[in-house]
């Protein structure tokens, strides 16, 4: 089974043959609650909380973009800074390092 | 035998094409070798794995396992997480087919497809104009595009979950905006710069390469135009009779603006095209339309020694070409239309079927069969022109594109364009064999004005001219929210039928519900308002309307469009249709209908006093064209006819290329004595 998935780490894994159904396309889908799947609380991007009691229901909340933190996103944007930052100073620097050369 | 300098410009462009490539797939690469799941083959009963284990599996797999497999939809997803981008994000099972949803982040996309875009413009020739720039643009453009981002709060809030517009420097959604637009203009200024002059021979492949950026509602054009608007500025006075104009009605739109922030979906106008109704997303359009119509007269100016009507006239067709293939691979295979529209920056995504009238090509390409059909009946006009200018036939290896053109015509299914060509084609090949003497002039007047005569005799015996001259009001009544709740004998038909159209408003007090640009026209049309042996106005309109197939379209412009007296008279602002979509005086239309007239849309944009100015305009420059023997001023008549009953003027290719059209005929004396020195 697979190890290191993400749903799989915020979830656990799921129980022998059960994986996620369709279930965009059934608006009357009910989540039951599973009595041995141990409550996870989500949070997504604006900070809503959810919580959640079964391993399908947690699935479904990942895969639409809910976390236990919300550190991995804001890391996200603070690592796309600092890579974007860099570049233009590295750019900048070429520049410099050009013009000191002439 | 290959020269050394040949030798060495083939190495640089091969090595050119190999870091292109490679670079063009970072987006889908970077993340791969993170990959904690093996790909399995996908197909509807795998579907359940994909949508467990999302963010675990690299697209790239799928590219390469899945080439041909006709049965995917592929469609790009927002992550805030950049660990996700180029992973799969899930898959569901639709009509039969498989959707497949694709990780990117807006900022990367802004960034991969700018570096891929301006390395495309890496293999155009440098120039020896030795342009510089200084780093105004270079920072100022990144802060005007950010003001989009504040402006479009409910456009962007929608493919973003973690949207901020807080102006602080713990926004890092915001700065990274920022910083990726200060590298694309820093790229600008590095590899477009030295080959500005050179642009313009490929303008053509504004068609092809569409530019507009995967999510957001931006173009790689918008801000290649500012760059080069700015600098125009930088270079001329300011404060001349047509800035100035351009300031006054500018202080109209901004100051007699009702700022509701309503939502208009841009679908595809994407990239072009104000989505909220807020001041600085109207101040930021206001703006860039400015800079970008300033910047490409700008690169047009600098261009009039390197403008090479030869290579011009080839990259038309190779444009033209390059649709329709690419949309035949796209229509074929599905991985291929989703990197269409990735690396082609298309609006909306293309068709992907290939039989009956899924066969237009020109979905995802081009955002409207009018303009597209218009794009090719121009290229088969400016071959013709330039051809017979150089007194050349066409080379054989041009044959095939030539005719994929033409085919590209025929399926845009543009009747008005392909009859237009053929009329100015049929003229220019008169007036090119000298078959026209004066004499020979007023004959064809003749003959012409015969053919309209006994067309219109004919017209007028078939439907009537009650129905034709009423056809347009009609219409715009039945688009208005009229006889709502009423019994079925009250309706227009029988109204109009009575010719009783002034009642209409009088029942139940329904004239509120009416737009004012309808009781305007109706106010035209009663006969006190006649002139004697002077059809009526509205009636011509109707007439006209009713001939080309456009009084539906009109009569919903009509029924839509309610403007106050200051907005009729200065319009809403450049590409904004915000106000007019939000009308409340028509029925409810699904999807998104323009008003099938260019000179609609400016007014819409510009009121009658802008719509008055850049008709005046239009007429100097036809007004002041000196006929030096290239006729390419039927070119500029073209593009007159087909705006008239099309919507391409919304569109920024086709806007480019009439601004474009402007200029050569401006400058038709310079730009065609030199090919006669040349000659010589």
């Amino acid at each position: 089974m697979e190890k290191n998935s993400i749903t799989n780490t915020i979830c656990g894994f799921p129980k022998e043959g059960e994986f996620l159904p369709d279930i965009g396309s059934d608006p009357n889908f009910i989540f039951v609650n599973d009595a041995s799947f141990e409550s996870v609380r989500l949070i997504d991007i604006d900070g809503n909380i959810v919580n959640v009691n079964s391993w399908i229901e947690c699935a479904h909340y990942v895969k639409g973009g809910w976390s236990t933190n919300q550190d991995s996103l804001i890391t996200s944007e603070y690592t796309l800074f600092l890579v974007l930052s860099l570049s233009i100073a590295f750019y900048l620097g070429i520049r410099v390092f050009k013009r000191v050369l002439k | 035998m290959i020269t050394g300098t040949k030798k060495d410009k083939r190495l640089s462009n091969y090595f050119k094409a190999v870091l292109l490539s490679l670079l063009a797939f970072v987006p889908w690469v970077w993340n791969s070798t993170k990959d904690t799941l093996p790909l399995i083959e996908v197909n509807p009963a795998s579907v359940g794995y994909y949508q467990t284990n999302v963010c675990d599996i690299s697209f790239i797999k799928l590219l390469f396992s899945s080439f041909f497999n006709s049965s995917l939809v592929l469609t790009t997803t927002n992550v805030e997480n950049i660990s996700c981008v180029g992973k799969i994000m899930g898959m569901d099972n639709i009509n039969g087919k498989i959707a497949v949803y694709i990780g990117t982040n807006q900022v990367i996309d802004i960034l991969f497809q700018s570096i891929f875009w301006i390395g495309l413009i890496c293999f155009i020739k440098k120039d020896h104009l030795n342009l510089k720039s200084n780093y105004l643009p270079v920072l100022v453009v990144p802060l005007i595009f950010c003001l989009q981002l504040v402006g479009e709060q409910r456009y962007y809030l929608l493919i973003h979950k973690g949207y901020n517009n807080t102006l602080n420097l713990e926004n890092y959604y915001l700065l990274n905006y920022v910083l990726a637009y200060l590298i694309i203009t820093l790229l600008i200024k590095e590899f477009v710069i030295p080959r500005a002059s050179n642009l313009t021979n490929y303008l053509p492949f504004v068609f092809l390469i569409v530019g507009t950026f995967n999510l957001v509602n931006t173009n790689i054009y918008l801000i290649i135009g500012s760059f080069f608007g700015i600098m125009r500025l930088q270079k001329i006075k300011i404060f001349n009779t047509l800035n100035l104009f351009y300031f006054f009605l500018s202080t109209m739109w901004l100051s007699l603006s009702n700022y509701q922030n309503s939502f208009f979906d841009v679908d595809k106008l994407r990239g072009f095209s104000n989505s909220s109704s807020t001041f600085s997303s109207k101040l930021f359009w206001i703006i860039v339309v400015f800079l970008t119509i300033n910047g490409l007269w700008y690169l047009l100016e600098i261009s009039s020694n390197t403008l090479n009507l030869e290579k011009l006239r080839v990259n038309f067709l190779m444009s033209g070409a390059g649709i329709i293939i690419f949309g035949f691979i796209g229509s074929l295979i599905p991985v291929a239309n989703f990197l269409n529209q990735y690396y082609f920056g298309q609006n909306k995504k293309g068709i992907d079927k290939i039989f009956s009238i899924d066969g237009n090509t020109w979905r995802g390409f081009a955002s409207s069969a009018e303009a597209v059909g218009e794009f090719f009946a121009f290229t088969l006009l400016l071959n013709c022109i330039i051809l017979f200018w150089n007194n050349k036939s066409i080379k054989l290896s041009e044959v095939p594109f030539l005719i994929i053109c033409i085919y590209g015509l025929l399926r845009a299914n543009n009747s008005a364009a392909i009859i237009s060509l053929l009329i100015f084609l049929i003229i220019l090949f008169m007036q090119k064999k000298t078959l026209i003497s004066n004499r020979g002039r007023i004959y064809l007047f003749i003959s012409f004005s015969l053919i309209i005569g006994i067309g219109t005799y004919f017209i007028i015996d078939y439907y009537s001219y009650g129905s034709l001259s009423k056809g347009l009001l009609f219409n715009a009544f039945e688009y208005s929210n009229l006889f709502i709740g009423a019994e079925p004998y009250f309706n227009n038909l029988n109204y109009f039928e009575d010719n009783n159209i002034q009642s209409i408003l009088l029942f139940n007090d329904q004239g509120g519900n009416v737009s004012s640009s309808i009781l305007f026209l109706l106010d035209k049309f009663t006969p006190e308002n006649n002139m004697k042996f002077i059809p009526n106005p509205v009636a011509i309109v109707s007439f006209i309307s009713v001939i080309i197939n456009r009084s539906e379209k009109w009569g919903l412009f009509l029924a839509k469009y309610n403007p106050e007296f200051n907005e009729f008279l200065f319009g809403y602002g450049p590409v904004q249709f915000n106000e007019y979509y939000s009308s409340s005086t028509s029925t409810n239309i699904s999807g998104l209908i323009l008003p099938h007239s260019s000179l609609l849309n400016l007014i819409i944009f510009s009121g009658l006093i802008g719509t008055i100015f850049v008709l005046a305009y239009l007429i100097y420059t036809i007004k002041t064209y000196k006929e030096n023997g290239s006729f390419i001023i039927y070119l500029l008549f073209f593009q007159i006819v087909n705006l008239l009953k099309s919507d391409s003027l919304a569109y920024i290719s086709s806007l480019f290329l009439l601004l474009f059209t402007i200029y050569l005929v401006n400058n038709s004396s310079k730009i065609f004595a030199k090919k006669e020195k040349v000659l010589s």
